[in-house]
This record gives structure tokens, sequence and C-alpha cells, in this order.
């Protein structure tokens, strides 16, 4: 109990405000939709598959978050005994997930459609064995059982996912629904219960060094390098690759081409690569110490994202061109203002109003925030939509936004600094 | 010969909780190329007031504020390139290696390092300035950020707790490195360690509650005399 008080109030903070506030939250949330009136008709295969894979997703970002280590280390130098430290660790941090994260978006689920209540008891069954699943793929992957047959382990979690989210999706009726995610659920104890303690332990990033190494100073290759060696930065960015292929495929996409730029804006959502300064705290201390960094620093960033922003648009765009066609010379500028547009706003965000106070990684990866610059972006492709000229006057709106970016006084961007922003 | 006045401070105010001020009715002057070493208790404020001064802060409230005789702001861009800071604990820029951080950082400051060679020799650093600072121990990342200071040279150079995790002979050549800075500027330095306080200073300040209890200078910066005033 000891142990799970210890872990519990460093992710649910102080006197587990963090518990009330996901409550509220949720509550808020699910009287909102309920009192608005819309409903939408939600398969329960949707709901259910819902709860795993995102429960499974946050857990497992929770588990390998770099704060996480920074709260162990003083847990794990005390006397402790593996079983009761390792059940302590799975369960806070089942609950911290399920209670912060999975009960908001389920709460939205629940409000949508109208839900038998062994439905709503089912997914909350699969959002917590999600939780200890997950736990045991961690230990399996990620040095639980020292660093061979990695292969075998990898292929166990794998072939375990796939049993799990298969059973969720093709078992006919709740019984065996049930059933199967117990059956998935029971070797994650033995697993955990072997699992070298220390695997909660391991540093959120890992990765050798780059095998190269420059004596010159670039910010670009600078977060180029913090992309590699972070996988969870980086496994963010392949998934949105992922999905900037797979949106042309969506219901409404090829019978709309006028739909192009909406997806250029949802492709700015990538929250990680956006809060990279947030992220560390250190590395903005020395920022904010060192001088002239909107030259060095800002413009250097904003160009990381535009970089990574365009990549993803460019994936978009073929896959737009193999499925649908059509594309015009316009589309590519429209590409290119749009990774750009996003990028600033992206950079000038994360410069002015870093996120601080943050426990876990995904307290940063799920803040509100990050719905800003997509929400401008989704307003700006409608504009866009309506009035195809709108690109041009775009276009000349941005040069002028591009030079006060890039020439905007020093002084006045440190004096600008808000109060309540103190490192 | 006449000090020339550097900093000026009268009066500076630094809270973290509003109606609890860590530094109250602070007020410190620094002269040209002196080194002055800034001693007291844990939570004396001696980190908060070398964060307050690298522009790190922004709930606080001063009456006067100069530098090099005219009024200035802590995070005027000109104030910025004349100092740099070192921090206690420091894990920034961690996917550079030292050598492109210091690179980045002289690019900013807008000159070129000097000496960093003879810098690294003394620290016992050369091995590792290709290596990514997240790679190196406590120690070595603090060598990377005081080379980096010293090859820097700026007019005033601020180091927190610079001798903690340092090795022995690091810790000899930091004293030699601080005792020689005079020649380009000026350093602030805090300390927990009552030697490197007395082994270099010209002036030492003991914060108390705040604000500056006492301050030694020339032959009355003695071990036994501080440590009795810190005791009482």
């Amino acid at each position: 109990m000891m142990e799970f008080q210890a872990v519990g109030r460093q992710l649910f903070g102080e006197k587990y405000r963090g518990v009330r506030n996901s409550v509220y939250t949720a509550a808020i949330l699910f009287i909102s939709l309920r009192l608005s009136g819309f409903r939408g008709a939600v398969s329960p295969r949707v709901l259910f598959l819902t709860a795993f894979v995102f429960s499974a997703g946050i857990m497992w970002e929770n588990l390998s978050s770099k704060r996480s280590v920074e709260h162990f280390e003083g847990l794990f130098s005390l006397p402790f005994e593996d079983g009761r430290l390792k059940a302590a660790i799975v369960s806070a941090f089942a609950a911290f997930t399920l209670l912060s994260r999975s009960l908001p978006v389920l709460a939205l689920f629940y409000a949508l459609s109208d839900w038998k209540m062994w439905e709503i008891a089912l997914s909350l069954f699969f959002a917590a064995a999600a939780c200890v699943i997950c736990a045991a793929w961690f230990a399996l992957l990620c040095g639980g059982f020292g660093r061979r047959m990695r292969l075998l382990r990898f292929s166990t979690a794998v072939l375990w996912a796939a049993a799990a989210i298969s059973g969720i999706l093709f078992l006919g009726t709740p019984v065996e629904k049930a059933a199967a995610a117990a059956v998935c659920l029971c070797p994650a104890l033995p697993v955990l219960r072997r699992a070298d303690c220390y695997v909660f332990l391991r540093s959120g990033i890992s990765g050798r060094g780059p095998g190269r190494r420059y004596g010159g100073a670039n910010v670009i290759r600078y977060f180029f390098r913090v992309l590699r060696l972070n996988p969870v930065y980086a496994r963010n960015t392949l998934f949105l690759g992922l999905f900037a292929c797979a949106l042309p495929f969506l219901p409404g996409q090829a019978a709309m081409p006028g739909m192009l730029p909406i997806g250029f804006a949802v492709l700015s959502l990538n929250t990680p690569v956006c809060t990279m300064l947030s992220a560390d705290p250190d590395t903005d201390i020395n920022v904010r110490m060192l001088p002239s960094q909107r030259k060095h620093f800002l413009a250097g960033y904003c160009l990381f994202i535009f970089l990574i922003n365009a990549g993803l648009d460019c994936v978009y765009l073929i896959s737009w061109q193999i499925v649908c066609g059509g594309l015009v010379p316009q589309d590519l500028l429209t590409a290119a203002l749009f990774a750009l547009q996003s990028a600033m706003f992206s950079a000038a965000l994360e410069w002015r109003f870093p996120l601080r106070d943050w426990r876990t990684e995904t307290d940063l990866w799920h803040h509100p925030r990050k719905y800003l610059v997509p929400a401008i972006m989704i307003l700006i492709a409608g504009g866009i939509m309506i009035l195809k000229a709108g690109i041009w006057l775009w276009l000349l709106l941005l040069l002028p936004e591009c030079a006060h970016f890039a020439l905007y006084p020093e002084d006045r961007m440190s004096a600008r600094w808000k109060a309540g922003q103190d490192i | 010969m006449e000090k020339q006045e550097l900093l000026s401070i009268g009066d500076l105010n630094v809270w973290y909780t509003e109606g609890t001020p860590v530094l109250n009715h602070f007020s410190m002057d620094l002269f040209r190329n002196e080194v002055v070493g800034l001693i007291g208790l844990n939570g004396a404020g001696k980190t908060t007031l070398i964060k307050t001064v690298s522009g790190l802060l922004t709930s606080f409230e001063v009456r006067e504020l100069h530098w090099c005789g005219k009024p200035f702001s802590f995070r005027d861009n000109s104030f910025r390139k004349s100092r740099y800071a070192v921090f206690a604990e420091d894990r920034s820029f961690s996917c550079f290696t030292f050598r492109e951080y210091l690179a980045y950082a002289a690019k900013s400051y807008g000159r070129e390092p000097e000496n960093m060679d003879e810098l690294a020799k003394g620290f016992h650093f050369e091995e590792y300035a290709d290596v990514l600072m997240k790679e190196l121990s406590t120690g070595n990342r603090k060598k990377a950020y005081l080379i980096a200071a010293f090859a820097l040279h700026p007019e005033l150079l601020l180091l927190d707790e610079p001798v903690n995790g340092l090795d022995f002979q690091s810790t000899e050549f930091l004293y030699r490195m601080i005792n020689d800075y005079r020649s380009y500027g000026t350093v602030l330095f805090s300390s927990h360690i009552l030697e490197s306080i007395c082994l270099t200073s010209d002036r030492v300040l003991v914060l108390e509650h705040g604000r500056i209890g006492n301050s030694f200078s020339g032959d009355g910066i003695r071990a036994e005399t501080i440590r009795e005033v810190l005791g009482e």
C-alpha cells in the first residue's frame, strides 16, 4: 500500500487532486454532450476496441515516460520487495491511465449513444485489462527479461496483441469477448511476476548515439537526432505518416476532391514534435538563458517542424494521387503553405506558452493546447475550400508573416514573456 | 585604482508564491574583474538570485537595476550576450555533443570560443568532446558547461554550485580558472563549500533570509569566521 501511495502521489499529485480533476472532466464531457442532444450510432465493437487500444497506448506512453524514471529513482534507491513494488507500479499507472485518459474518452462514447450496462462494464474491463496486458508487453519488450531471445519476445507480444484485438473484433457474444480478454490477461500476471522490476526504471530515451558526430551547431540536425533517439517521437511521426497514407481511403474523401486541405490541417497534429521544448525543461532553461535564441533556436525549430509537416503532406499527396488522382501544381503550393503556417504557429506557441508542471509526457501530449493549431488550420482549410483564390491571398499574407517571424527584435520577444512562465 | 561598477541591483524582491519572498529587499553591487562568492544555507536564495539575473524568472520586482551604469532589464539581449550562467543541475541539449553545444552557444553569443583545448585538457575532458551530452556522467556534464562558460569569456559569469560533481583535479583546475578569470571579467558563484569560496573570492556575500546578511572581503575572508556566521 505504501508503495502504491508513493507512485500514485507522483502521478496524481498532492492529495490525489488529479483523480478529482479527471472525474470532473469526464462528468462535464458526459453531461454537456448528453444535454446537447447530439447522438450517433456507435457499434459496441468500436467502443470495446477503443477502450482496449487507447488504454494500452496511453499505458505504454506512461510507462516509457522519461519523467516517470525521474520519479522512480528515489523509490528504487530504497530497499523494496520486488513483487510488491511491481504491483504498486502497474496498478498506480493503470489507475492513472484509466482515470486521467481513458475515462474522458469513454465518457464521450457513453454520452454519444445509448448503451446497456453490460456494455459499459465490459468496456471498462477491456480498458483495465489493456493496462495490465500492456505492462506485461512493456516488460517483455523493454528488457524485463534481459537481452536474449529478443525476436521470440517480440513475436510473442505481437501474437498476444493480435489475439486480444481479434477476440474483441471477431468474437460474437459479450461472454466470448470477455472470456477472450480474460484469457489474454492470464499470461500477463506470470510475465509481470517474473520480469525484472528495474524494467520500469529504464530511461525514456533509449538507443545508441549517432555514428557520425559533427562539430558545427545545427539546431535542425539536433532535433532530427532527438526524433531518432526517442522512440515515442519517431513512432508517433511514423503513425502519422501511415495515417497520411490512409486518409484518402476514408469514406467521403474520394467523392469530395475539395477535401484535400482538411487533410493537410489534420496532419499538423504531431503533438510530440510540437512540444519538444516543453518536454525538455533543462533545454528550455538553457535556451531562455542564452542570447539571440529567436534567431538561432526558434527559427531552426520552426524549420524542423516545417520539414516534418511537409514530409507528411508529401506522403498524403502521393497517396491521394494514387487513390483519387487529379492533383494540380497548386495543391503542392497549398501543402507547403499549410506546412509552413502550422510550423510557425506551433513553434511560436511552444516559445511563448511552453507547457510546464507536467508529470508524465502524456500530460504534455494530451494537453488541450495541441488542438489549437489544427483547429486554426481547419478554419483556414474551410476558407480555402469556400474561396479557391484564397490561397494566393494567404501566400501574400504569409510572406510578411515569415519576415516578422524571422526579424522580430530579440528584446521585444523577451519582454513579451508573460508572468507565470517562470522556470 | 577605483573599482568600476558592473552590475548594481537595488531592492530586489523575488517570489514563487505571492506573499512569501525568496529574495527580500536584496541589494548587491558587482564590480569589474572581481570574483564574488555567494554562500548561504539551503533555501537562502542563491539559486533564485542566479536564475533571476539569468532572466529565467518573472515573478520579481526591483527598484534599481544598472548594468555598466545604465538601466537595463535582465532579459535585454545585449545583457544576455554579456553573461553566461552554469546551473547546478543541467541536462540541456542532451542530443548535442559538447563540441556541437559549444559551437551553438558561441554562435548565439556571436563570438569564437577561446582556449577550448586548454580548458578541455585542464578538466580532463578531451575524450568526451564528441560524445553526446546525454551519454556523459553528471560530473562530465558539469565540466562541459563550465568549459563553455570559460571559453565564451562573457563579462559576467554566473556559476551555481560549480564544484558539485567535480573530481579533485578538476576542482583544483576550476579554482585556477576562476582566479584567472579576473583578467576577462567578473565571476559571481554560489557554493556550499567554504574552501571554494575562500580560495577564490575577493568578496564573500552571506545570503540570509533572502538578503545579504554579512559580507567579507580581503583578509576578512576566513573559513572560521564565515562558519561562525553561518552557524549563528
